[in-house]
């Protein structure tokens, strides 16, 4: 669809096959406070591969120096001196793991604070285009992977690349012949390992893809279960997953298939050393040239040299995973977030601001939702001079067709947008002048589709105004008639509530999302009035609940009841984005125009 | 919680069925296994006798090059033998992955609404992917490890028994401790991960509910509430991750330290053994090689344990799900039994329907969700049914529409039992538009066609016949032939995506589409505009004439041209009758008819978009 749209679509798929710097420059910041730690880490890995690499060289030592010459003293000292490097080695290991993890966990968690930060900052069509559940991988999932890398991950493959490296340095130092001898399998393995790696990325990327079609499909199926077997689908749609679930076990297959070729082929490498080492040591052992010792040390290492294979490859694949998230992750931080959502530690309190008394004054209000360069004379209005004013405690009941430009009245108010045109102004005050969270925390909105957070009722009642006390929501759930659900309710307001609500019905997380704005105590009320799945006696109860609530405050409600209507002080009628007529119903209805014709269909 | 009493092997008995079904697969794993075991043991002999030979000073380089053949070839050999334990079972557990997930796939297509309406689709989706894997993960690594366990065990003790009982046992002494202590430490890793899962999902949704909510957050302008709540969550999980990590790194240098112990024991007395003669520097040699490999069986113990345990848990919850039944399920005759029957496929005419003392009550509840009704509908007629949200109208037309089970002979369509009619033939007579209008990430024609027979015809052409002619009545034809790809356009996140009255009148088209007998509305023109409503109505019309029409509908005013209305309340028919008798009678239809047109609810739609 939009331009914005492809972009995210790209963000999303980016696979992290080039490496990115910035992403480096951009994490660099992230670990800046931890530079201690990691170099402390860094030095323990140094000393724990020194540890591992001097075992098998003690071990030709032994050989060498106390069994052929019968010395048992020197043999107690050597053995002595192995304890000693191995504690050194595993205690070495223990601190590495500490702090590397301390670190990377720091890391994530200051990297998940941002993300988090801004993600509940992004300006309203960002949600729009974005699923909730994408957005909330990013949170959860990508840093996860990229702490993989930028924690432990990195320093262990330091630790690996130099126990391979130091394996054949070490045996060229004590026998240059012998020591190229055995690794010259090396550059052999890293070719194999390279060439594997790819192999198994494509393979296990094509798997996860296929398995994400499986969830997917699955997912969908078990959401429209109830068509499928209406409709008599059932037969085709198990043939369509049977597809898609084998599809998944042969992308599976494959990955296992380069893995059981590519595991065996590193094991035949290192035998291939060994034997190596086996026919040229022995050879030189034989004529004389090394000790028995050195040889045995040989075949030792050779082994050790092979150890880190396994978690090398592995390691791959988490960089490709880390680079990929990190892409993610950054274009988010990088997006414009709305301005003025964060509260600017220098002057905390807009004091021009304590209260409002809740005159709402709209100016010749130009606004359409085309971007400003488009210039055209085709550009779609979705408020076109629209000017009106509310008194401060009276009601102003908002009436139209969809898209006349209700909710574009109430975004406008909430400075979610901006108008191009004219002004918007409250007690003589032009919004555009005000901190936007001052103003919001002071409009008290109740919406059609009622949000409850997880957590008991009480909590959900005092999630707009934290500091309300007891006695304050006491006294709000009597207005509104909430009692009369608590009662019901099995720990009363300390209750924990489902996932969104699940064990309520839509008229109780109406009056909830009543009682919620009665204890935020805004100065202004907007008020989305709900409609079709609501049915008679509901919306009776309904209607208590919100005349408690606009008693003595202005209010703006988008009106679908009569009874509002009647009851408001004036009524506004939207049509095309224009205020097409205004004032009291009554003298809507001698007017006879639009007003008149919206009751006319009734009788 | 779950079937505690059974037995450990009992519980292990799903497993087995795999096992059995792919024993042939399994047994040519098992013996790769057994060779690669013995060949692991072979191997170490072969360096001692170098080692031995050389301090002897009896082998030649010829001798030497020999010996090194050997080891590689044994190599060699030992490389395919993996490769095919990791093809037989690896792949094998893949394969009885897939068996699963297609079972319970089918097994969900036979479950009724109430099961899903209880049911989240996230809990399922894992089921059928992150259960599904920690079993199939018992059924290939888990018996992997735990056999070449065994195997390497049995092969090993006896051979290094055989060259120093006194090395043997002594050097082996520190490794006894190792299954004790990985058990401990596995069920702390255990603890800790469970705790790093379950605050990541906190977490998880936490911030799913601020993003979710965000209109409400912005609305109020409680961005930094949110944060403290969230940062706070983040501090426990991190907190849990630090100890899981930790907990790990404490197994990995447990284990090196019992290995390391055991070489210094091995160093001290193989040493001294050595010196007295006792020994070879071979055998000395070869022990070392043989401790390094000792870890990984003691090892391997404790990880079959998680592994079981965890895949016996996921076993449990997948049975939950596989043993659900529906308690009038058997009632229903499989649709292939009797697919052949003649009797409804060469049905002409409209059928009545006859509804006797319908009763129907969900497992765990208090009271009855229909309760005696009572209904003849004849054919041809249109009728209206209201009431209040949860008074049964829905339950009662997914009752007719054959998607809830009911106890024999209290439905009959045309004097047949409706349970033994066969779905497929149901479809054909009774088409139903549910209240929520459910479509695929499908294109436009396969959402349209869906259930209908020329859903799989080939030709495109007769598709597209049938597609306009549906579309038309729904009206959603012009907004069809207006969209980038028409037909072909694809609905979904990556696609289109339509509006509530579009779905809505999608929906209509896709019922249409069979060209049913009897038509069912279930409330399903909630959010389609008061314009597009007029035209539909219009179109009912011609719809509506030679079908049964019953309609289910919060707006009275629609009803009142309809032959015959039925009020319902707490699942029972409470008015009946035909409109103007039941507005004059002053009952329940004529209050909801008083109310409604004094209110505007009907004409004005709300926008969505703030």
């Amino acid at each position: 669809m939009s331009e914005a749209d492809n972009q995210d679509a790209r963000i999303d798929e980016l696979t992290g096959n080039q490496v990115n710097t910035s992403v480096v420059q951009f994490l660099l910041p992230y670990m800046k406070p931890f530079i201690r730690l990691l170099s402390f880490a860094i030095i323990l890995v140094f000393i724990t591969v020194g540890a591992r690499l001097y075992g098998p060289r003690l071990l030709g030592e032994v050989v060498d120096r106390a069994l052929i010459p019968k010395n048992y003293e020197l043999l107690l000292q050597l053995v002595i001196l192995f304890a000693g490097i191995k504690i050194t080695q595993y205690l070495g290991q223990l601190g590495q793991s500490y702090f590397l993890t301390l670190v990377g966990q720091r890391v994530m968690h200051k990297l998940r604070e941002d993300l988090f930060a801004k993600l509940i900052r992004m300006p309203i069509p960002f949600y729009d285009r974005n699923p909730t559940g994408r957005l909330v991988t990013r949170i959860t999932n990508d840093t996860v992977n990229l702490t993989e890398l930028f924690g432990p991950g990195f320093v262990l493959l330091l630790s690996d690349l130099l126990v391979i490296f130091g394996v054949a340095c070490v045996m060229i130092a004590i026998d240059w012949r012998l020591g190229l001898i055995a690794s010259s399998v090396v550059p052999i393995m890293i070719f194999v390992m390279q060439f594997f790696s790819n192999k198994l990325r494509k393979a296990y990327r094509e798997a996860r893809q296929s398995l994400s079609t499986v969830n997917a499909f699955f997912a969908e199926r078990v959401t429209g279960m109830d068509t499928i077997q209406l409709m008599g689908m059932v037969e085709h749609e198990q043939k369509r997953f049977q597809k898609v679930s084998e599809l998944y076990f042969h992308k599976q297959s494959a990955s296992i298939l380069i893995f059981a070729i590519f595991r065996p082929t590193i094991t035949i490498l290192s035998a291939l050393s060994i034997s190596l080492v086996l026919y040229f040591g022995g050879s030189y052992v034989y004529e004389g040239a090394i000790p028995i010792g050195v040889f045995v040390s040989f075949l030792m290492y050779v082994q050790l040299m092979f150890d880190p294979v396994r978690s090398l490859t592995e390691k791959y694949n988490i960089y490709q995973n880390a680079m990929a998230s990190a892409e993610r992750i950054f274009s988010i931080l990088h997006y414009p977030e709305e301005d003025g959502l964060r509260i600017n530690k220098n002057h905390r309190k807009d004091h021009s601001m304590d209260r409002f008394h809740g005159k709402i004054e709209f100016e010749n209000v130009w606004f359409s939702y085309s971007s400003k360069s488009d210039r055209s004379s085709s550009r779609k209005w979705a408020l076109e001079n629209a000017s009106f004013i509310a008194p401060a405690g009276k009601t102003a009941a908002i009436v139209g067709h969809t898209g006349a430009g209700k909710s574009t009245l109430l975004s406008l108010l909430f400075r979610f947008y901006s108008p191009q045109m004219g002004r918007i102004m409250i007690d003589g005050r032009d919004i555009a002048d005000m901190s936007k969270l001052e103003l919001r925390s002071r409009l008290g909105f109740v919406q059609q589709d009622v949000f409850i957070f997880a957590g008991t009722l009480r909590e959900n009642l005092k999630v707009l105004n934290k500091s309300a006390t007891n006695a304050d929501v006491q006294h709000a759930v009597d207005a509104t008639g909430l009692s009369k659900l608590i009662a019901k309710l099995p720990k009363g307001l300390d209750t924990e509530l489902e996932e969104r609500g699940a064990n309520l019905s839509i008229g109780e997380r109406q009056v909830i999302a009543i009682t919620r704005v009665l204890i935020q105590d805004p100065d202004i009320l907007i008020l989305d009035e709900a409609t079709s799945h609501i049915d008679t006696e509901t919306e009776q109860n309904l209607q208590q609940a919100i005349n408690t609530l606009t008693k003595n405050r202005t209010s703006l409600v988008i009106a679908h009841r009569l009874s509002t209507i009647a009851d408001a002080d004036q009524v506004l009628v939207f049509e095309k984005g224009k205020i097409v007529e205004s004032g009291p119903h009554s003298d809507l209805l001698e007017q006879k125009g639009i007003y008149y014709h919206f009751w006319s269909i009734q009788s | 919680m779950i079937k505690a009493k059974q037995s450990f092997l009992q519980r292990l008995r799903p497993l087995w069925v795999f096992v059995v079904k792919y024993k042939k697969f399994y047994l040519i794993g098992i013996v790769a296994l057994i060779v690669v075991d013995i060949l692991e043991v072979f191997l170490p002999l072969l360096l001692k006798k170098g080692v031995d030979g050389l301090t002897e000073g009896v082998l030649a380089p010829n001798d030497l090059l020999v010996l090194a053949g050997i080891y590689t070839a044994v190599a060699i050999g030992q490389g395919f033998m993996r490769y095919l334990w990791r093809m037989y079972i690896v792949r094998t557990s893949m394969r009885a992955g897939d068996d699963m997930r297609q079972n319970l796939f089918s097994h969900l297509t036979t479950l009724e609404p109430a099961f899903f309406r209880k049911q989240r689709v996230g809990e399922l989706v894992s089921l059928a992917t992150n259960d599904i894997q920690s079993i199939r993960f018992a059924l290939g690594p888990t018996i992997l490890i735990s056999l070449d366990a065994i195997f390497y065990l049995c092969l090993i003790l006896p051979v290094m028994f055989t060259i120093s009982p006194k090395l043997t046992a002594i050097s082996l002494l520190p490794l006894i401790f190792v299954p004790v202590f990985t058990l401990r430490l596995e069920r702390l890793i255990h603890k800790y991960f469970t705790q790093v899962q379950e605050r990541f999902a906190s977490m998880a949704a936490d911030s799913q509910e601020s993003i979710g909510g965000v209109r409400v957050v912005k609305g109020a302008a409680i961005e930094t509430s949110r944060e403290h709540s969230f940062n706070k969550l983040g501090e426990t999980y991190v907190e849990a991750n630090i100890n899981s990590t930790l907990s790990h790194s404490a197994l990995d240098m447990g284990l090196g330290l019992f290995l390391s112990s055991a070489i210094t024991l091995l160093f001290l007395v193989g040493g001294s053994l050595v010196i007295d003669e006792t020994v070879t520097i071979g055998t000395f040699v070869a022990f070392q090689l043989y401790i390094q490999k000792m870890t990984w069986p003691m090892e391997a113990i404790g990880l079959t344990i998680t592994y079981l345990q965890r895949a016996l848990a996921s076993q449990d919850r997948l049975n939950e799900v596989m043993e659900k039944r529906h308690p009038l399920a058997e009632a229903q005759r499989h649709p292939q039994e009797n697919s052949k029957d003649p009797h409804h496929a060469t049905l002409n005419r409209i059928p009545s329907i006859r509804i006797r003392n319908l009763t129907l009550q969900y497992a765990n509840t208090e009271n009855p969700s229909l309760k005696s009704i009572n209904l003849d509908i004849a054919p041809g007629m249109q009728i209206g049914i209201v009431g209040a949200i949860g008074s049964g109208k829905s339950t009662l037309l997914n009752c007719l529409a054959g998607l809830e089970p009911v106890e024999p002979a209290s439905i009959f369509v045309e004097d047949e039992d409706i349970n033994l009619i066969p779905r497929k033939e149901l479809r054909k007579l009774i088409g139903i538009v549910p209240q929520d209008s459910f479509l695929f990430s499908e294109t436009l024609l396969d959402n349209v066609l869906y259930g209908s027979e020329h859903f799989f015809t080939k030709s495109t052409d007769k598709k597209l016949i049938q597609v306009d002619r549906a579309a038309q009545l729904a009206c959603i034809h012009e907004e069809i032939h207006s969209m980038p790809l028409k037909h072909k356009t694809k609905l979904g996140e990556r696609g289109l995506n339509v509006s509530g009255g579009q779905k809505q009148r999608l929906t209509i088209a896709r019922a249409l589409a069979i060209n049913p007998k009897i038509l069912i509305f279930d409330d399903c023109l909630s959010a389609v505009d008061s314009k597009t409503e007029a035209k539909l109505r219009t179109a009912f019309n011609e719809f509506s004439r030679n079908r049964t029409f019953i309609f289910a509908t919060h707006r009275v005013s629609s009803l009142l041209s309809m032959d015959e209305v039925i009020v319902m309340d707490s699942g029972r028919i409470i008015e009946q009758g035909d409109p103007k008798t039941l507005i004059n009678s002053n009952g329940t239809f004529a209050a909801l008819v008083q109310q409604q047109t004094l209110s505007l609810s009907n004409t004005l739609e709300h926008d969505v978009d703030v």
